[in-house]
Parts: structure tokens; sequence; C-alpha cells
């Protein structure tokens, strides 16, 4: 693994833990801010998360005045745009995300224009390409403990015009903090918890195994699957355990940060394709189809596949577990793991419980071949494979 | 072994050979061979892509036009549609000479990409597919996962003469005879 090139990235400042929000006005003093536009979505401000956070700056110098509650459900260029124009029009000089993927994207969309100057996100469009600018500092809450985006240099925007998504990859799109406070996850329904976890272990999993896989990604992906193992099942089983919500909330910023810098593989690829054409939910998505991908992959990365026993499983499972069957062994675990999900809360294990149609996979097919996360695949997976993946998991 | 400027003049050399050969024979098999015929019957017409085997060059250009994929050249162009460049020209030389894969330099993050990634991705998998047709098998199966799609060799070299503009049915009178 050493002797081959990589890159490793992640200055995020991480601040976890019980209150984590009150710290935010000082963080924003000590890097010369005062105004900070705050991005969310309109369910959040109703259910009173936008509150907590507002309330975090009562009696501070911040000016937490500007809020954009605008963000849908998935993030979009126009959005990103309007959102620019808000933050220029209140004189803000920073950003905060407070909510999932989306949210978290929009702000990483608008940073890509705030820094270069810029009016329309659509220029800026590509990987590794943008200059550092003038970078608006950027805080980032996720409100769920999936996606990672806390700490990723990817985000996906839809262009409504075109109807294109499109993607970004930069280092300086990483936030500055990152802030995990268990108030924010403690009320997530059992089902949400269940599918992000599912898409938090996906993630692990895809930067232990991808090709860009490095000794520090995995030192973090391990981590994760540790945390996911404990503290998954406990939490979909009782939401309210603050412990278990805050280890699945780290286990999902360190998945995070794994993959940013190994990225993910085949399980995403087809995760994506899935939600494009047919609309399924991401985490539903990896939940589904990670098992299977396992088995694809471990056909010919048997090893790589046993060392995954160990971590999702334990010590004593691995040992317990004959060599040469210890790759089998992890995918069971994984499985099982998704059943017990589904028995507790319904989360979904075969793509036919989603309403995807069979007449579908041949464009889900096409759509996960043109997605990015396929090259880091430790495997090749063509058309017909993907569709035979598909296929075995409807 | 330091990187003099002699051996990083000669490294360049080899890159724009090789990009001049991936060109014209990019060109030749989207007439005419069927994996990446399909994969850029897809693109729009008018799209333009360019790569550059360092920042400072040397480059490939291509066009899609009237339906097939034309070479060209080895100027940069302004505003391409998709432009990848490699870092550096240590990069672009492993890459370009198969001593690496394309997939292995992306997820090394040794080229930059500028434009839809997607696309980019369609394009990456016909330079995946050109190259493993380019190179003998013995040579390209270190950097290839899994042999792509046949496409056709004697169509892949003689694309490399005349700018790839062999008409099919000369090829066609040709490869029966063979």
């Amino acid at each position: 693994m050493l002797n081959q090139y990589f890159e490793f990235y992640n200055p995020v400042k991480i601040l976890s833990g019980k209150n984590a929000l009150e710290h935010i006005p000082h963080e924003l003093l000590t890097i010369g801010c005062s105004k900070p536009l705050i991005l969310t979505n309109q369910m959040l401000k109703d259910i009173g998360v936008l509150k907590i956070l507002l309330d975090a700056f009562s009696g501070s110098e911040i000016e937490a005045t500007a809020v954009f509650t605008d963000v849908p459900q998935d993030s979009s260029v126009e959005t990103v745009n309007k959102a620019v124009q808000y933050y220029r029009e209140t004189a803000c000089d920073s950003v905060i995300a407070i909510g999932g993927g989306s949210v978290i994207d929009t702000a990483k969309g608008l940073g890509i224009v705030i820094s270069q100057g810029g009016e329309d996100l659509r220029n800026y469009m590509g990987a590794e390409t943008l200059k550092r600018g003038k970078k608006a500092p950027f805080i980032a809450i996720p409100t769920t403990a999936g996606t990672g985006s806390e700490v990723t240099l990817v985000a996906v925007i839809k262009d409504h015009e075109r109807n294109l998504k499109m993607e970004f990859v930069s280092y300086h799109l990483l936030p500055d903090a990152a802030v995990l406070d268990p108030r924010l996850t403690v009320s997530l329904p059992p089902r949400i918890t269940a599918s992000t976890g599912m898409d938090a272990l996906t993630h692990a999993i895809e930067a232990y195994t991808c090709i860009q896989a490095n000794p520090l990604s995995s030192a973090y992906a391990i981590s994760a699957m540790a945390l996911i193992r404990e503290n998954l099942i406990p939490c979909v089983k009782d939401g309210k355990n603050e412990s278990c919500r805050m280890a699945l909330a780290n286990a999902s910023l360190i998945a995070g940060a794994a993959f940013s810098n190994s990225m993910v593989g085949l399980v995403h690829a087809m995760g994506h394709a899935l939600g494009g054409v047919c609309g399924v939910p991401h985490g539903d998505a990896m939940g589904i189809l990670l098992p299977y991908c396992m088995e694809y992959n471990s056909r010919a990365e048997k090893e790589l596949y046993s060392e995954l026993l160990l971590h999702i499983k334990g010590e004593e499972a691995y040992t317990a577990t004959p060599k040469e069957s210890r790759n089998e062994a992890a995918i069971v675990a994984v499985r099982s793991m998704l059943h017990a999900c589904n028995s507790l809360c319904g989360l979904p294990v075969k793509l036919s419980d989603t309403g995807v149609k069979t007449g579908d996979l041949g464009r889900v097919a096409d759509a996960a071949q043109n997605d990015g996360a396929l090259l880091m695949n430790p495997v090749e997976a063509g058309k017909d494979d993907i569709i035979w993946i598909l296929k075995q998991a409807y | 072994m330091p990187n003099k400027p002699a051996r990083k003049s000669m490294k360049k050399f080899i890159c724009a050979t090789v990009l001049n050969l991936l060109g014209r024979s990019f060109s030749s098999l989207s007439l005419t061979d069927s994996p990446i015929k399909n994969e850029t019957d897809k693109w729009a017409d008018g799209i333009r892509i360019l790569v550059a085997a360092c920042p400072s060059g040397p480059y490939l250009s291509l066009k899609k036009a009237s339906g097939r994929v034309q070479y060209t050249g080895g100027k940069y162009i302004e505003n391409a549609d998709l432009f990848i460049e490699f870092k550096s020209i240590e990069s672009g030389v492993r890459a370009l000479t198969g001593l690496m894969s394309i997939h292995d330099a992306f997820a090394q993050h040794r080229f930059t990409l500028k434009g839809d990634i997607f696309f980019g991705m369609s394009v990456v998998r016909c330079l995946y597919i050109i190259e493993a047709a380019l190179f003998p098998w013995f040579y390209a199966k270190r950097i290839i996962k899994r042999r792509p799609p046949k496409v056709s060799k004697w169509r892949a070299y003689t694309g490399l003469i005349g700018n790839g503009k062999i008409k099919q049915r000369g090829l066609k009178s040709v490869e029966s005879v063979l």
C-alpha cells in the first residue's frame, strides 16, 4: 500500500459532544467572523432544530440574523445562486450549514461561487480545478449521521435547467469546522437512523476496499466500522440513547473523512443511479446493495474482504471463523445487520421493496457506468455485471 | 533519480507522440468500432475535449462533429467542454505509456478534470478501451482490471495513418484480405 502514491487531507476541526453548538460563537470569533449566513431547510426550522442553533448565539458578539431556509430536498444550482445573492445582500462574512447532505452541499456550492468571486455555480464544475480564492469560513453541522458530508471534498448539485447532476470535487470545499451535537440527532426516527447508518457503514467498507485506500484512510474506516458495529442496532432500538447517537455521529464523520480520501466504489455508483433513475433514498439503496456488491467484489479480492470480518464483527468472530470463509462471514454479518434493521423499523432489504421496476434496471446500469465511483472499485464492473447484481438484489 | 530538464523534455516528447497516436486511434475507432462508437454516439455534436500531459502541454484535442470524434491536433484550445490535465509530466508519462492505469491516475489525484465529471467518465472509459487495444495484451494486462470490450487492433493501428480519416469501406476490404 505504501509504495503507491496517495494524498490525504482532512483539516476540518471537529467539535463533538454535549452542547458542542455553544462553542460556535467562539470558533467564529477566532477566525475573525461576526456575521454568518445560516443555511438550513424549512423542516428543520419547523421542528425547532434551527432555534437550538440560534439560541447558542444569544449573548454573544455574533450577529446571527441572516437565515436562508429555502434549501430543497435535493440541492440545486438555482438554490445555490439565490443563496449567493442573499449572502452578498446581507454582507455576511461566513457560512454555517445546519442540515443533511443537501444543505451542506448547498453551502459548499455557495462557498465555490463566493471564493471565485463569480455569479453562477455552473462555471466551476469539475475535479480539483478550483483555486482557493477568497474562501468564506464555513462551519458544517450535520443533523443526520450518514452522509459524512461535513468532512468530504465532494458536492453534488442538480442543474434542473439542463437536467444534469453537477459534481464538484475540491479540497477547498472542506469546511473549517464540523460540529456534532447530540441534540440534533436524538429525535431522528428509527427508520432514518437505520438508513443513514447503513450509508455510513457503506462509506467505511468502500473506503477500506477501494483502489485509493491508504494507511490513513483505512485507519479511519476501521474506526468507523467498529463504532457502527457496536452502536447501530442499539441506536435503532433506542434513539434517545445519547451515547449511541454520538457514537454514530462520529462514525459517520470518520467514515466521511475516510472516503473523502480514498473514494467510494460500486455500491455508490449503483446507489447514485438508483436514486437518479428510480428515486430510491440513498441510505436504503446502500443497505440493499452493499452485501451483493461485497459478494461480487470478494470473488476477486477475497483476502481484502476477509479482513473486513475483523472490523465488522469483532476479534472473537474473526478468530473463530476459518480463514477460507471469512469473506463470506463478513457478508453474512452485514446482511444480518440489515435484516435486524428491517425487523426493527422496516428498512428494505430488496430492491423490489422500494418500488423499482425491472424495466428500469437497464437505465440504472447505464447511469451507474457514468458514475466516477465505478473507477475506484477494486474489481471491474461492466453494464452486464451491474444488471446481474441489480437482479440479485431485486 | 533527479528529474533533469533534459529528461522532462524527453518525457514531453514521448507524451506528445502517445497523445498523437491516441487521438488518431480515437478518431478511427469512433467511426468504425462498436464499443467506442456506442460510447461516443451519446456525446453531443460539437463537444470539445482537451487532454494535457502536464500544465504546459503537450495536448490532445478532440471534437465530435458530423457524428464522429475528430482528432483536431496537438494544440491548446480555449474553452474546451472537458479538460483533463495531468498535474505533472511524471504523472502524464506514466499514465500515457501504460505504466499506470487511467483508473489509478484518477484515484491517485494525478489529473484534474474541468467540466462534467459524468461525461469525463465516458471519455475515460474510451481511453481505457483504446489503451487496451493499442498496447500488446501482455503489457496492457498489468494496468487493466479486466479485458475491456474487444476492439479491432487493426482499426486502432490503421487510425494512426492519415489523421484517423481512413474510410470505413477501405478498412473492410483490407480486413477481408487479412
